[in-house]
């Protein structure tokens, strides 16, 4: 019985052989006590074994060592109820070979009878090395993508996230892969969205989500941004998957922003230029047309000897055109300021204030009076030449506009500073500003004055601009009583010792 | 008729003046200084009295003026005019400038006692035509 029962098993074992060696795939026979029958050629290279190396061996060699310990409860679990069927379920399964390699591998399993009424179970192996490098290389790609790119299934579950996703969204992968897509959009988009899902899965087109709106993506700590999402439907034997793809357009947003405050610049600076090209032309053609006019006479007067009236107008005209060219000068000054650099040291304003005053009155039949408080600092950092042109324009314009009904012309010049500010105030007690001349007061070619009056109604235009580029304001109060001009330069005290 | 110039550049007055004296001799003339001194002048003046003034008086209006500019002094002709006051309702103003531009003409004509726009310097043959236009009698023409 034995003989023929061991003869009858050779007999079979033998046509196994037959059957494993001209099977492709790796294959083997294992038994009830797990250990392993028969394997073919193709199941000793996966595992890396030499030929006939894995006869008899227990199949547990075959398995990690962090799970090999359950193996033979499962195996047995198998041998009582023994039905074809996928090991494993849904999991991919992971081998180990002889060096300890991890392998890949999906199995089959299928009952056979062995002799003696026992029961030999065949595991038909794929090898999943090849799929799994593909897979490795496809998610390297995902993840080199900049933008981020998540697959969403037809339950609104996410089933795979690339890396620009994490870093964009602020999760880990294991937060995100099977949770509802609504995870990433602001809560009061949430409610809604799984109708917009499940309305794409019937459509199945590719295309822009949300066209016309502006989309909003939510970062785990909160904070919204603005996206992009573009939609392509995938079709899989298990169903529609859905890969979006989104762009974070927060910077697009910022440049955009930046771009149009540039271009308002732009437009402001150009409207400013052709306001500057208008009063320029005009104010500088006015005085050549006089001009025209007088030595229309002065040719008529010489041709007919009336040398004295000639005489008259050639005065004028040259009166004129001196005006005229010192105010061309001031045009070619004020367009200067705006580019000439800032250049700060030390200035003596006492000493400047001094200087200044004696210039203006030299000349002049005026009785004005100077007050200069200084309150003990003497000195800022500031720029020289602008710091000189602005307290000119004050200090003259001071006396220039005195007020002829008042015994006498008075100016005060103080200086005082806060922390690291310092505050210029000229204050005159001259005619005053009139009161619907405010608006204009630091607009170009402004006089409040008879024409003939010294100025080109540039000084208060020039002043701001050497302000505003000492990065600091002028402000004015006037009345009948007199005009007090304030400049507020900050930060202009700090490296100045006292 | 009488010719009045409102201009602050005295020059620009001289200019007139000469000119005036060489066409029209017997042409009255009265200069002022800038819009303010007109608008205080044409307040105190009855204009429709012709013991006191002929009956059309030609009016040459320079635009950038301190004080009131030509086109301050044209609104407050027009609300004279249209509170009735007699004096302004005589006036016709004719533009006295150096700038040829479009925008500050439209505004000019936007007013209608606005009859012209001399570009400076004003010449003898124009000055010659606007007398003459402006004579009694020969209203038509404006």
């Amino acid at each position: 019985m034995d003989g023929t029962g061991g003869d009858l098993a050779d007999d079979l074992l033998a046509q196994y052989k037959f059957a494993f060696d001209i099977h492709v795939g790796p294959v083997l026979m294992v038994d009830q006590d797990g250990l392993i029958v028969l394997a073919n050629r193709s199941a000793e290279e996966l595992f890396e074994y030499p030929p006939g190396g894995l006869d008899g061996a227990a199949v547990e060699e075959l398995v990690p060592t962090d799970v090999r310990v359950h193996h033979p409860e499962l195996r047995q679990a198998f041998f009582q109820l023994p039905h074809g069927r996928r090991m494993g379920g849904q999991r991919d399964l992971q081998g180990v070979s002889r060096t300890g390699k991890p392998v890949r591998l999906e199995i089959a399993l299928e009952s056979v009878p062995a002799p003696s009424g026992c029961t030999w179970v065949i595991a038909e192996i794929t090898d999943l090395t090849a799929r799994a490098q593909v897979e490795g290389r496809l998610l390297a790609a995902l993840d080199a993508v900049y933008g981020a790119l998540v697959m969403v299934d037809q339950r609104g579950l996410m089933t795979m996230v690339n890396r620009a996703t994490l870093a964009m969204f602020g999760y880990d992968e294991q937060e995100l892969v099977g949770a509802p897509v609504e995870l990433l959009l602001p809560e009061r988009y949430r409610l809604r969205h799984p109708v917009f899902v499940r309305s794409y899965m019937q459509a199945r087109s590719r295309r822009e989500m949300g066209i016309g709106r502006q989309l909003f993506g939510q970062h785990k700590d909160g904070h919204e941004f603005p996206v992009f999402i573009g939609l392509t439907p995938i079709e899989t034997p298990e169903g529609v998957l859905v890969m979006s793809s989104i762009e974070d357009l927060t910077e697009r947003h910022r440049s955009a922003a930046r771009i149009e405050k540039s271009n308002a610049d732009l437009q402001r600076v150009n409207e400013e230029l052709m306001q500057f090209a208008y009063s320029t032309s005009h104010d500088l053609k006015a005085p050549l047309t006089t001009v025209i006019g007088l030595l229309r006479f002065i040719e008529q007067d010489v041709l007919s000897g009336e040398l004295t009236e000639a005489l008259e107008n050639i005065r004028g005209a040259l009166d004129l055109t001196e005006r005229q060219a010192a105010r061309v000068e001031s045009v070619l000054d004020l367009a200067k300021s705006d580019h000439a650099e800032v250049a700060r040291k030390s200035v003596d304003i006492g000493a400047m204030i001094e200087g200044l005053w004696n210039e203006l009155t030299s000349d002049e039949e005026t009785s004005a009076i100077l007050t200069v408080d200084l309150a003990g600092a003497g000195r800022i950092c500031t720029d020289e030449t602008r710091m000189y042109s602005i307290l000119e324009n004050l200090i003259s314009n001071a006396i220039k506009y005195a007020d002829h009904d008042k015994p006498e012309c008075q100016v005060r010049v103080a200086l005082c500073r806060t922390g690291d500010d310092a505050r210029i105030v000229v204050a005159d007690n001259g005619i005053g500003i009139p009161e619907d001349k405010h608006d204009q007061v630091f607009k170009m070619f402004q006089r409040f004055s008879d024409r003939s009056a010294k100025g080109s109604g540039l000084g208060l235009a020039m002043t701001r601009k050497h302000v505003q580029r000492l990065g600091g304001t002028i402000t004015f109060v006037t009345s009948d009583k007199g005009t007090e001009f304030t400049v507020d330069l900050p930060g202009c005290c700090a490296e100045v010792e006292t | 008729m009488a010719v009045i110039v409102v201009d602050d550049e005295k020059f620009d007055r001289y200019l007139v003046r000469r000119t005036l004296r060489e066409v029209s001799p017997d042409m009255s003339l009265i200069e002022m200084q800038d819009g303010r001194q007109f608008l205080d002048f044409l307040g105190t003046s009855n204009f429709d009295d012709t013991r006191e003034y002929p009956p059309e008086t030609l009016i040459l209006l320079d635009i950038n003026m301190p004080r009131a500019t030509g086109f301050e002094v044209l609104e407050q002709l027009k609300a004279l005019r249209d509170e009735g006051h007699s004096s302004a309702r005589c006036v016709v103003v004719m533009m006295f400038t150096s700038s040829e531009n479009e925008e500050d003409k439209n505004r000019a004509f936007s007013y209608e006692f606005v009859k012209d726009y001399i570009v400076k310097p004003i010449d003898h043959g124009q000055l010659d035509r606007l007398i003459g236009i402006y004579q009694p009698g020969s209203r038509d023409a404006a």
